[in-house]
Parts: C-alpha cells; structure tokens; sequence
C-alpha cells in the first residue's frame, strides 16, 4: 500500500540544510549589532552576500576553486593584521569569526562544514550574550538551539537517506523553495510537529530545571573575556566636560539603569544619582582637578566593598541597581554609603570623601551591584576637607563636631579615609575661579551682592543664588548663550536667554565660589520613573543632570542644591531626604515600560542568580511544601475533629435514619457503579473512540485477559470449556469487529467470576453453563 | 532494494489471539525481535524503564560520535568558564547544551522503541551464489515514525551494513535486503549482529546487540560436468528428453516381479492375483529408467579434500539434474540403504546430507557392496563417484565413466 505521506528524497534534505545554516549563519551574525566591536562592514557583506547565495545556492557551486583555496589564508591574514593594527583581541576575534562564518554559509557543505558552521554561531551567540547581558540573549540562543538542532537532525536524516555516505546529493543546488518548502509541509505529520514543540519545550524546561540547580561555586575569577575588549566612554560622563555635554546625554530615551528597591516605601521624594563630582572651572566647562583624581585610592578586586561612610546604617534598604553598559565607568549612587556587593570580584576605585565610586573601565557588559545603608539626603559630610581646608585648627571646638562625637569610627575592615589618602587630596580646587576674568569676576561680585548672598552660609547662599537665577532665566534644553567678550557662563547669567543645567549649575559654582562658599559641580541622573511591571524605578539617558553641592560651614557637609528650574534648592528647604514611597513617582506605563520590567526581571532573576538566590530558592521551595504538608495535617485533623464532634452529639432517630440512609445510598452509588454504570460509561466512551488501541472496553478485555493467563500460570490449572469460552469471549472483545461483541458488561462479569473460581484452588473450570 | 507496505489488520470479527500485526515465523524465517518489541507489559515497568536507562540492558550500547564529542568539549568549555566567572549567560548556553544531549536520548530511544525485526534467510543455498537475506522491519509505535537506523548484518565472517534510508511510519513495515555469498557448502550462521542509529541529532551512536541469527544449510556448489557417450547413460537421455514418468513410456514389453521402488501404479492387479505374488508392467522404457546415486566417503578414496569437494560438487549437481530429467530413483551415502527419490523433498534432503558430509576413515573389508541390498533395478544403473586423476572426479556407471568434473 503507498505510504499516504511522501517522504523528503535526499536532494530536498541537502537543500533544507542549505537553508537552515544560512539562516543560522545571518541570525547568529546580527547579534553582534548590539556588541559595539565595530563589525558593521563584516555584518554589511554577510547580510548582502549570504542570503543571495542562500536562496541561489547554484552561485555557490559556481564559485571557482581558486576562491576557495585562497579563502582561508585572505581571512587568517584579515586577522592578522586587525589584531596587529587595532590591539584589541576579542572584537578580532569577533570578526574574524564573522568572516569565517560568511565564508561557510556560502560554500558548499558536508557534515563537517556544517558543524563547524554551528559552532561559529554559537561562539558568537554566546559572547555577544556574555558582552550584552540583554534579555534578547534567550530568544538569540532558543532560535539559534531551535535551528541548530534541526540542521543537525537534517544532517542525520541525509546521511541516512544516503546510506551513511556523508556527501551532497547531485543537482541539489537548483531549488525551487515554494516547491520544497511544499513537500516539507505534506511530509510532516502535524502529530509529530507538534510532539516536536513539546519536546522543545521539554528542552527549555529542562534547561530551566537545570540552571536553578547546577551547583554555583566560584573557582576563581582569573578569565574573563571582557578583559579582551577595550571601551572608552561615549557620554559626557567623564572627567572634564564641556557645556551642552550633559545635555546631549538627555536626548537619549534609552535606559541607564534600572534599580530595585527592597522597601519602595523607603524611596526618597527625589532622587539624585551622584556620578561624578568635578571642581576645576576651565572657561569651557569643568573638569576633576589632579587633587580629586588622586582621591581614589585603588582596591583590589573584591565582590563585597565596605563604603563606610554612609550615615544610614541603621537602614535596612538594599538598593540593587542594574548598571547598563555604555554610560560611564562612574557608578551612580545617591550618597555615603554602608556596603556595596558586586556578584562577582571586583576592581572599584572608590573616593570616600566625594561618596564617587568607579570600575576601572566603562563596563561592556551589564554590571549589577547591590548597595546597602545608602544615604539619600542630599548632606554629604566630608571630615577631610572640613579639616584640610576649612577649619582653621584641627583641635578647635568646631572640629570636634566632624571629627568626635557626630562621626561614627569606622568600623574594622571599612575602607575608612587613611592619613596616606588625606594628604592626597591636594590643593583645593572648590574656590577657585582661574578661567574668570577679572571683570567677569567683578560681575560675579555685585550679583552676590544683588541678592544679598554676602556674609550667609552656604545652604543659604544657595537658595538666595539660585532664586535669582531661576528669576532670571527660564529652563530649556535647546539654549543658547549671548556673544561677546568674557566668560560664557558670565555673558549667560547677565543675560535673560534660557538654559539648560549645566548652565545653571555652572552658573551656581561660579556665584558661590565669587561669595567665598566652596563649591562643585555633581553630574549624574535625576529622577526616574516607577516601573510597576517590575516594581522597579527606571532611571534613562533623558534624566542626566547637573547640579551643585555646596559647602555648609555650620555642619560640615556639602549640600547638594539643584538651582534648575523644578529643582529643590537645598534639601533642607524643601524637606527632602524623607522618605515619600515609589507610590508617589510618576508611573511608567506602555510597551516601552513592559518591556524595562522584562529587562528588570531578567536582571534580577537570571543574571544575578547566584548560590544565595540558590540557597533562597531551595529555601523557599521547602517552605512551601513544607507548608502544604501542614495545610494538609491542619485539614484532616479538623475534619477529623468535626467527626468526632459529630459522633459524639446525641443519637435520635432522625440522626440514626439519616445516617443509615446516606450510607445506603452511598452503597447504592457503589453498587450501581460497579453493576452498570461502569458498563455504559464505558460503552458509550468505545463508541466515541475511533482507535482501535485506545478503546476502553478492548483494553478493559486485555486487562482481563492478562488476569486470567496469570492466574492460569500460577496455579498451573488446566482449562476448561468454561474458561476457554470466557476467554474467546474476551478475545473477541479485544481483537473482533464489534458487532460480534457479546455485551462486555457480561463478558467481564464471567470472566470475574472465573477468576474467583481460579482463585479458591479450583484446578478444572467446571463445564461451561 | 527496500519495500514498504502498510500492515495487515486481522480480519474483523474473527478471534485473534496474538497480537495486532504480529505474525507467526514461517519457514526460513526468524522470530520478531527487537528492544522493547515484543515485550509483555510488566509490573513497575516505569521503574524498569528508568533503570534501564540509568543502565543500559546488556549489549545496549551509547558512544558519543565527533558531533558528540565536540559538544561534550563545547559544554566542558562552558561549563569551566561558567564557573570560572559566575556568568550566568554563560550557564544558561551550559544548561541548554546538557538539555540538548539529554533530548538526544530520549529522541534516540523513542526512535527505536517499538521496532522490531526478523530475518527471512529463505533457501535454497548453494555454495558459490549469491542469495538474499531479507530484514523485515515493523514499527509498532501508534505516533512516532523511525528513522535512520542501520543494522549489521554478520554473514561468512564480515559484516553488511544496510541503512533505513526511509522514513519508517507508524504501523509500517520494510524490508531490507543483504545479498550474501557463501563461499563453501556446509552450515552458515547468518546473524543480526546490531542495530544502531545516529538518530536524531547525530552526537550519540546508540546500537543494540542483538542475537538474531539463523544456521542456514549451503549445498554444495554447481559445478559443470562432462557427459560421457562410453557409460551409455545419457544416450537415450539426449534422445528421449521428454519422457515423463521413468520406466512408464514405450511398449509394454512384459510382466515381471515387483521390486521395492516399483511405482504402485505399476502394478498388475489381475497378474498378481493370479500368481498370488505382486507381478508389475515392463515397459520398453524401463531399461533407461532412472539412476541410483551414490556417494562414498571414505578417506582412503578421497585423500585430498579438494576432490571431495570436487565430487561432492558433482554429485549435487548430478541429483538435481537427473531428478530434473526424471530419471534420478534412489540415492545412497556410503552403506547406507538407498533411499528413493519420488519427490523433490527427497532430493533436498540428500543435499542437506552432501552439505554436510565428511570424508571418514572406514575399516577394510567393512564396505559392502553398492545397493547390495537393492533392487536389481536399482542395483543396474549406479552412478558412483570416483577420482579420476589428481584433480578430477568421474561418476561411473558399471565402472565406465558417465559424467566427470
């Protein structure tokens, strides 16, 4: 009889495996997009090149042997001179693996280039996985696991179609696709794709299963393939920047970082994320001077990084921020703080007097790093430049405020300021007005005085300064500054033109510092949006900031004062630093938003799973059987409880007849089930059973029959005519036509009585009655 | 040459009392065989299965193949950097490649779960041709098809591999077919000695030993003869090549004495009752009527065994010829008793008896005579086999050569 399916011939199974590794081939390419190692010009030549040999792959058979010969060598050179020339050896790498990739998909292939296709996809997955850390790194690698095992398996099936000979088929580069992918449709048994799916899904199941369980302990953190590839910052988060810089970090929507807050109540009305603190004025901008670079002391690495100078130690908040790559290699942070812990040994220099932690590098890859005791006030206090600089004498009344009985000792361990590290900070920089001309320094002068800022502190200063500001200028991104002679930020103030925060900011530090206040400008995020997908706060390119920190003589502490129009002033004026709960941040809602929270949940769930996660998950799970268990315990105990309450209540007739009456027609039930209700229940279920093997009263037959051999076999009985008709009877239930059924009901009920008969030791079945 | 065809179902109606589609083994055929084919349903077979897994039945074999090994060298990697840097990306690609080689069992064993297979080894065989040796293949499976797999077949101390080049549905069944020469006459073991298969993903070689066999029966080789004028045996061969019944054509010449090996048919009724003794009909065809064939295997006669083998060769090929003819009555090995030939049974079981002869040592003066105790009809016309030279073998008629090889 012809097989109603046809089957692939061997030519159909060599062009699905052309198919499918070109697919493999572009897809696994693409993701390097994201992966900024310049292989655009790699990525261009596999996207033009490697479909149209893919879709006319009889071009690839006209490719002469020379190309071939000399393909190997051109792209080793490539390789060679890239790694020569650029001195990075990961994106070499990465693109000669790009090259090699190309030049498979468009050769011809056997078994072997096939595998080695495979695997220059999954290197390239699996790094641009590592590098990005993005959630699209699951739908890279399923697709990439989906089409690689059924290239695989196409390889298989065409050895085997080819009698385990590996070699392509004659002809097979002329395909019509329409026509192939025609007979792949009529081959397939939809049972079977979908048996497929499952099992796929088995596959992703299972790998689930397994990730949460591999055990997680770190040998060592010796090799890491980001340490192959060089960055350099992009934004103008950075140690010198000019006007405008920040600014044009705020036209990017994209996501900086997403932090999650272990009691959203504990979120502060408004957020600051500190980065970088910069205190030399050049004219253009500001820049850290060489004193406050030299105040980060190196560490080494470690994954658990003591601050030690964040006031809120009695706080219990844990903030975890997920740090995209491509922001800077300064990390954002509110203030002080008590602990920071990175997943994995870290390399961080950290400046505790300006609360400013950075990586060695901008991070290439996602960085997630947990922060506890965060300060969130806005009030940085600064024992070393209260000493240094400030304070006239280290022994006079005041300074025992900073340095006795309001400071807490460092804790053992905690990386608190040394003497080695004070002398580093050098000369100050928080005065000073080199790039300011004398007449614009003049300017400066009667503007404090216009405002009435002399002889105030600083916190004060600052709400004076920044009222007049904001009194003359209005808040805009697209600003412009008037021309002419002298400073810009002078020529700004002195004009009544919008402008965006570095203007005002810059504008603050110079007034300040022109009123004897120590000043500095802070750059990094403000604000952020609460994502209630996650429950998460997102904080984007669009909220880089600028603002100001001043010095506040009367406590020792710089406050941070935002002169921006919308911006609080000082702190203290506007109450902030207590807490206001995410419930009061602006909701972020949307696709955009939907799929930040998925970003979040991969962040949280996937990458920083760790042996604690682990050891919480084992946890957990434990607890809720073990709960379960006793929601069961409790269950029976109380319904055996109410029993024996019942029991005990006084018997009257009503009581004795209901319970006699609900055990009878309980009995009742029973019975009528086993008499005929199990009978036409399974009737009626043959009925609607077309297989011949899933029909319940035939497998019900072979339960039955299978009893009756046994029962046979053990007792070693012989047979008599009644057995031999009881089980012809079964026979026929099991294997014949139904309309020669006797009814099954009947034919079980015989057969149970015989096995009863069987059973009391009867060796000769009685004559058939 | 493979053939695929939908099974049989039983008749409707009618009792069946083995299983769907299983059928008894025929002759020169094996039983159904296979992993898990036709096994009974047993208690706690999920834990036996399971068990099974961890440990595989006897002979059930799993060896990585190169894909194999390059993927155990890729998860290895992997698994070495993910836990050199805590990565879990780099976990994740590690548990999906353990998910994939796990998959490939499963896939493997369900693939060849609910196959099975038996050998048709047929017949007749002869040494020196090549005969065909039939795998028919069953999928027993209700969903799943089966693919790729391959059995070795071992036959004449090599083996033949053959590949399920097909796609085996649900419920099919396929043959594949093994030419296979036997080199001498004498028993060949024909096994099944594996059944193995890269399905699916091509990184695991799963084979499964297996022991079906069959001893098959190699008669001895064809060989060509010379047929000699001088013995007289083959003249009227050649002229009346169209006779149909031995000694029952031509005129009836007279009544004689009925001879065992006489054709009942033969026999005179009416004469018989008359002389009270079975009397049979002459005919004038009696005088060519058939031979008797006989082989001696006395090391003494055939002290080199080329020639035995020779004359073993000869005396096959001159049984089946003359039984062709019509004119092939009894035959005998050494002292034996004659035995008549009426039909072809007969003839194949002197060959059976060829196939498996030996030369042996006899003691002297302990031969008698040949169809000493036969009939004179028999005892007239006996084709012995002889060496004739250093090489040859002659089959002597009244000491006069017949036929040689």
């Amino acid at each position: 009889m012809e097989n109603p399916r046809p089957q692939l011939s061997q030519i159909e199974l060599q062009q699905l495996r052309w198919f499918l590794g070109g697919l493999i081939g572009v897809v696994s390419a693409w993701t390097v997009f994201y992966m900024e190692v310049d292989a655009l010009l790699a990525l261009a030549v596999i996207t033009a090149t490697v479909p149209f040999f893919t879709l006319f792959p009889r071009f690839s058979r006209a490719l002469p042997a020379i190309f071939h010969r000399l393909a190997f060598p051109l792209i080793v050179t490539v390789f060679a001179l890239d790694l020569w020339g650029n001195r990075e050896p990961l994106p070499a790498m990465i693109r000669l693996d790009l090259m090699l990739l190309g030049y498979r998909c468009i050769s011809p292939r056997g078994r072997r280039e096939d595998l080695q296709l495979i695997l220059l996809a999954l290197f390239v997955v699996v790094v641009t996985g590592v590098f990005t850390v993005s959630p699209a790194f699951v739908v890279q690698i399923l697709f990439f696991t989906g089409a690689a095992l059924g290239l695989l398996l196409a390889v298989t099936l065409s050895d085997a179609r080819a009698g385990g000979l590996a070699g392509n088929a004659v002809g097979w580069e002329h395909v019509r696709w329409p026509e192939l992918f025609r007979r792949l449709r009529a081959a397939a048994d939809l049972r079977v794709v979908a048996l497929a799916g499952a099992l796929f899904s088995g596959v992703v199941a299972l790998s689930a299963l397994l990730f949460l369980a591999l055990p997680r302990f770190e040998i060592t953190n010796d090799f890491f393939i980001d340490r192959l590839i060089t960055k350099s910052s992009r934004t103008g988060f950075s140690e010198s920047i000019l006007f405008g810089e920040v600014n044009k970090i705020a036209q990017d929507g994209g996501m900086a970082f997403a932090v999650d807050v272990s009691d959203p109540a504990a979120v502060p009305s408004d957020l600051y994320w500190r980065m970088l603190v910069l205190d030399e004025y050049s004219g253009q901008g500001f820049r850290a001077s060489a004193g406050l670079r030299n105040s980060f002391p190196p560490v080494r690495d470690k994954a658990i990084v003591h601050g030690g100078v964040g006031r809120a130690r009695e706080d219990r908040t844990v903030w975890t921020i997920y740090y995209q790559p491509g922001v800077s290699r300064y990390l954002p942070l509110m203030g002080g703080y008590g602990r920071l812990y990175f997943g994995e040994p870290q390399a961080l220099a950290m400046s505790p007097p300006l609360r400013i932690a950075a990586l060695p590098s901008e991070p290439a890859k996602m960085v997630g790093y947990r922060v506890e005791g965060m300060d969130t006030d806005g009030v940085l206090r600064d024992r070393v430049f209260a000493r240094e600089h400030v304070l006239p004498a280290w022994d006079s009344p005041r300074a025992r405020i900073y340095f006795g009985h309001d400071a807490p000792p460092p804790e053992p361990g905690e990386n608190a300021p040394d003497q080695e590290g004070e002398k580093e900070v050098g000369a100050p920089t928080f005065l000073e007005l080199n790039g300011v001309a004398p007449g614009d320094l003049e300017k400066l002068r009667t503007w404090v005085a216009e405002m009435g800022g002399a002889g105030v502190d600083g916190p004060d200063f600052a709400r004076r300064a920044g009222a007049w500001l904001q009194a003359r200028h209005t808040y805009s991104l697209d600003s412009s500054t008037p021309g002419g002679e002298g400073d810009v930020i002078v020529r700004w103030m002195g004009s009544r033109e919008p402008g965006h925060c570095e203007l005002f900011a810059g504008s603050m530090v110079l007034l300040a510092r022109a009123a004897g206040h120590p000043t500095r400008l802070v750059t990094g995020f403000k604000g952020g949006v609460w994502n209630p997908t996650s429950g998460s706060i997102t904080v984007r390119n669009s909220d880089a900031h600028a603002w100001c920190e001043i010095w506040d003589e009367s406590n020792g502490s710089w406050v941070r004062t935002d002169a921006t129009p919308g911006g609080q002033l000082t702190p203290a004026a506007n109450n902030d630093g207590l807490p206001a709960g995410a419930s009061r941040m602006e909701q972020d809602t949307g696709w955009s938003a939907r799929l930040d929270g998925l970003r979040v949940f991969w962040y949280r769930r996937i990458v920083s799973f760790d042996q604690n996660s682990q050891l919480e998950l084992m946890r957990g799970t434990k607890d809720q059987l073990r709960g379960m268990l006793v929601g069961i315990r409790d269950l029976l105990e109380e319904q055996i409880r109410r029993l024996m309450e019942w029991l005990r209540q006084p018997w009257d007739l009503t009581r004795i007849f209901g319970s006699l009456a609900a055990l009878g027609a309980l009995a009742g039930t029973v019975w009528f089930w086993q008499s005929s209700g199990r009978g036409w229940w399974m009737a009626w279920r043959s009925r609607r059973t077309a297989s011949h093997r899933h029909d319940p009263v035939r497998r019900e037959a072979s339960r039955w029959l299978a009893r009756l051999e046994r029962r046979v076999s053990v007792l070693g009985a012989t047979p008599g005519p009644g057995l031999s008709a009881t089980r012809e009877s079964l026979l026929r239930l099991r294997y014949g036509a139904r309309q020669g059924w006797a009814p099954p009901a009947e034919v079980f009920a015989e057969a149970k009585r015989r096995l009863r008969e069987l059973g009391r030791g009867k060796r000769t079945m009685p004559a058939d009655r | 040459m493979v053939t695929t065809a939908k099974p049989s179902r039983p008749a409707a109606g009618g009792p069946a009392a083995a299983p769907e589609g299983w059928t008894p083994p025929a002759a020169g055929c094996t039983e159904w065989q296979g992993p898990w084919a036709g096994a009974r349903r047993k208690k706690r077979r999920w834990r036996a299965l399971l068990w099974s897994l961890l440990y595989p039945p006897r002979g059930h074999r799993i060896a990585p193949t190169i894909t194999g090994v390059l993927l155990i060298a890729v998860s290895l990697g992997i698994g070495t950097a993910a836990y050199n840097t805590a990565n879990n990306i780099l976990f994740i690609t590690l548990s999906l490649l353990l998910s994939c080689l796990i998959l490939s069992g499963v896939l493997s064993w369900l693939n060849l779960r609910g196959v099975a297979w038996r050998l048709h080894h047929g017949g007749p065989w002869r040494a020196g041709q090549t005969q065909t040796v039939a795998l028919e293949l069953r999928n027993n499976k209700g969903l799943l098809p089966t693919y790729g797999l391959w059995f070795d077949l071992a036959a004449e101390g090599e083996d033949q591999r053959r590949h399920l080049e097909i796609r085996l549905d649900p419920g099919a069944t396929t043959r594949l077919e093994w030419p296979v020469k036997a080199a001498r006459r004498g028993l060949l073991r024909v096994r099944l000695r594996a059944v193995g298969s890269l399905f699916p993903f091509g990184f695991l070689r799963k084979s499964v030993a297996s022991d079906l066999g069959a001893d098959v029966l190699v008669w001895p080789a064809s060989v060509e003869y010379r047929r000699h004028a001088e013995g007289a045996a083959w003249r009227l061969v050649r002229s009346q090549g169209q006779v149909n019944r031995v000694g029952q054509e031509g005129d009836l010449l007279a009544l004689r004495r009925y001879a065992p090996g006489d054709a009942p048919r033969t026999v005179h009724w009416k004469a018989s009752a008359r002389l009270r003794h079975l009397m049979v009909r002459q005919f004038s065809a009696e005088g060519l009527e058939g031979f008797c064939l006989r082989m001696d295997t006395d090391a003494a006669i055939w002290p080199r065994p080329e020639q035995f083998e020779l004359a073993l060769s000869l005396a096959a090929t001159l049984a089946e010829d003359l039984f062709r003819l019509e004119r092939l009555q009894a035959v005998a090995i050494d002292d034996d008793p004659p035995q008549p030939v009426r039909r072809l049974r007969d003839v194949e079981h002197f060959l059976d008896r060829l196939a498996r002869l030996e030369t042996a040592e006899r003691s002297s003066g302990a031969s008698r005579p040949p169809f000493a105790g036969a009939s004179t009809a028999a005892a007239r016309r006996v084709l012995h086999l002889q060496p004739q030279g250093p090489r040859g073998v002659a089959a002597l008629l009244d000491g006069k050569p017949a036929a040689s090889a």
